[in-house]
């Protein structure tokens, strides 16, 4: 019986789905079991990751992470791709130089929704954390990223920008000298792409709290509603986690002085 | 990339009680018990990453970072609980957020066999697709929401079971549901346009 005379039924629609799949030439898959044991043992082996209990404070399991990492990434045997996760931030090293840059910087349109304040903050529903050092931000966007199969499954972040000033010279390509994003929540809505070849990263500290530190151009992906946004990264960042919130922040300062920057943020309140 | 392959042929369900040896092994520290793991769930594991994001290379990164990942969660693993559902949500959850990449994705349209004969065999004792018209309807499917798409494939493309959809998903059981007759109504109304003919014997 041809169908298309009358509307199809569920059930049929239900049957021709199952019959398609035998249609599929799936993609052949993989055999990853000696990528991944060789990265597992290759982790096992690097005495400062040699057990990373589920007792064990999550900051601490967080630093040996990226303290494994470091010490991996400083074997030139070890070409393996890495991954280090810092809340909503995963920060993703490759053996090579990336091939394509993304070319845009962000943009006041890349960055959200431009609002006051205060409006941020009632929108995200919770404080922006504001470093002492910078004073009032000049400009604040708020965006959301859906992390969930739900429309009210979102994760909130908070963007807050500072003019260039003598002591803050400008980002290259854009108008600000200082970028600082919070992330709400730990879901992955922002990713970093770095080269190993390059290897301009490394760990930092801020309020004893384990963090990264990132120089020179790379990648930065950010989810907007469910849409990701490639852009290009020129300053050198800072990223660290403080009460379930992630920051980002973005300057042409060095290491000391965008620690001191972080560290000049009032107490955040915890989220829990 | 490493070039090896594994035989898809093989079946995509585990030994839930060997399943449950290995990984008591691999808690205790037995890598070799944890490849064992990978070699059974790794070709299952790459078809779900590869329905979330498209792309072969982000489906293989998605599947061995979520292996290593899954490696250092055993010990919250609870156990006498069925692993395939654990590591196909871990590899779903790596592979969603490579999916939003914006590298170009393949479509699944593309992937239905250059052959047009023989025809595929019936899925049900009622139904027979040709190519065209799998291809029209796996079109159709591409067109859905993510959300909608993936419990359709997860369910139907991947035969699992609702409640294996929601394990893997991370859902509630009546997410699922409610997306998947969300998702066919759409699918159904697409169909219904004239776009795929269903031969029923």
């Amino acid at each position: 019986m041809n169908e298309r005379s009358r509307p199809m039924t569920e059930s049929a629609l239900r049957d021709a789905l199952v019959a398609a799949r035998k249609h599929i030439d799936w993609p052949t898959s993989p055999d990853v079991v000696e990528d991944v044991g060789a990265t597992i043992r290759a982790m096992r082996a690097t005495p400062s990751l040699a057990a990373p209990r589920l007792s064990m404070p999550s900051r601490r399991r967080t630093l040996l992470a990226i303290a494994a990492a470091l010490v991996l990434l400083a074997g030139a045997a070890f070409a393996a791709r890495l991954v280090i996760e810092l809340g909503a931030i995963a920060v993703r090293v490759l053996p090579d130089r990336p091939t394509s840059l993304p070319t845009n910087v962000a943009t006041s349109d890349d960055l959200g929704r431009q609002v006051t304040l205060a409006e941020a903050e009632a929108a995200a529903g919770f404080p922006a954390a504001l470093p002492t050092a910078l004073g009032p931000p000049d400009h604040t966007w708020i965006d959301e990223a859906l992390v969930g199969f739900d429309p009210d499954d979102v994760a909130r972040r908070i963007v807050n920008a500072w003019q260039p000033t003598s002591g803050l010279p400008a980002i290259q390509g854009t108008e600000a000298g200082a970028l600082l994003m919070q992330f709400e929540g730990d879901w992955e809505i922002a990713s970093k792409l770095l080269s190993a070849e390059t290897g301009r990263f490394g760990h930092a500290i801020v309020e004893g709290r384990p963090g990264l530190w990132t120089a020179g151009e790379h990648e930065l992906e950010l989810i907007s509603g469910d849409e990701p946004l490639r852009l290009l990264v020129t300053g050198n960042v800072l990223i660290w986690q403080d009460a379930g919130y992630t920051f980002r922040l973005e300057t042409v300062l060095g290491k000391r002085a965008a620690i001191a920057i972080a560290e000049s943020i009032d107490p955040v309140v915890d989220q829990a | 990339m490493t070039g090896r392959t594994v035989n898809d042929q093989r079946p995509l369900q585990g030994r839930p009680s060997e399943d449950a040896i290995l990984v008591s092994r691999a808690r205790d520290g037995d890598v070799g018990a944890f490849e064992e793991l990978v070699t059974r769930y790794q070709g299952i594991a790459f078809r779900v990453a590869w329905l979330a994001v498209r792309d072969r290379g982000d489906a293989e990164e998605a599947v061995q970072d979520a292996f290593v990942k899954a490696y250092y969660a055993l010990p919250r693993f609870r156990p006498g609980a069925p692993f395939r559902p654990w590591i196909l949500r871990i590899v779903t959850n790596e592979a969603r957020n490579r999916g939003r990449s914006t590298r170009r994705r393949e479509g699944l349209a593309a992937r239905v066999a250059a052959s047009d004969s023989p025809r595929a065999a019936p899925a049900s004792e009622s139904t027979v697709l040709d190519r065209a018209d799998a291809e029209a309807l796996l079109a159709a499917l591409d067109r859905l929401p993510e959300r909608d798409r993936l419990v359709i494939a997860y369910r139907f493309l991947l035969e699992m079971t609702e409640a294996e959809t929601a394990e893997t998903l991370g859902v509630p059981p009546g997410t699922v549901k409610s997306r998947l007759s969300r998702g066919l109504a759409r699918l159904r109304s697409q169909l219904n346009a004239g776009v795929v003919e269903v031969e029923q014997a």
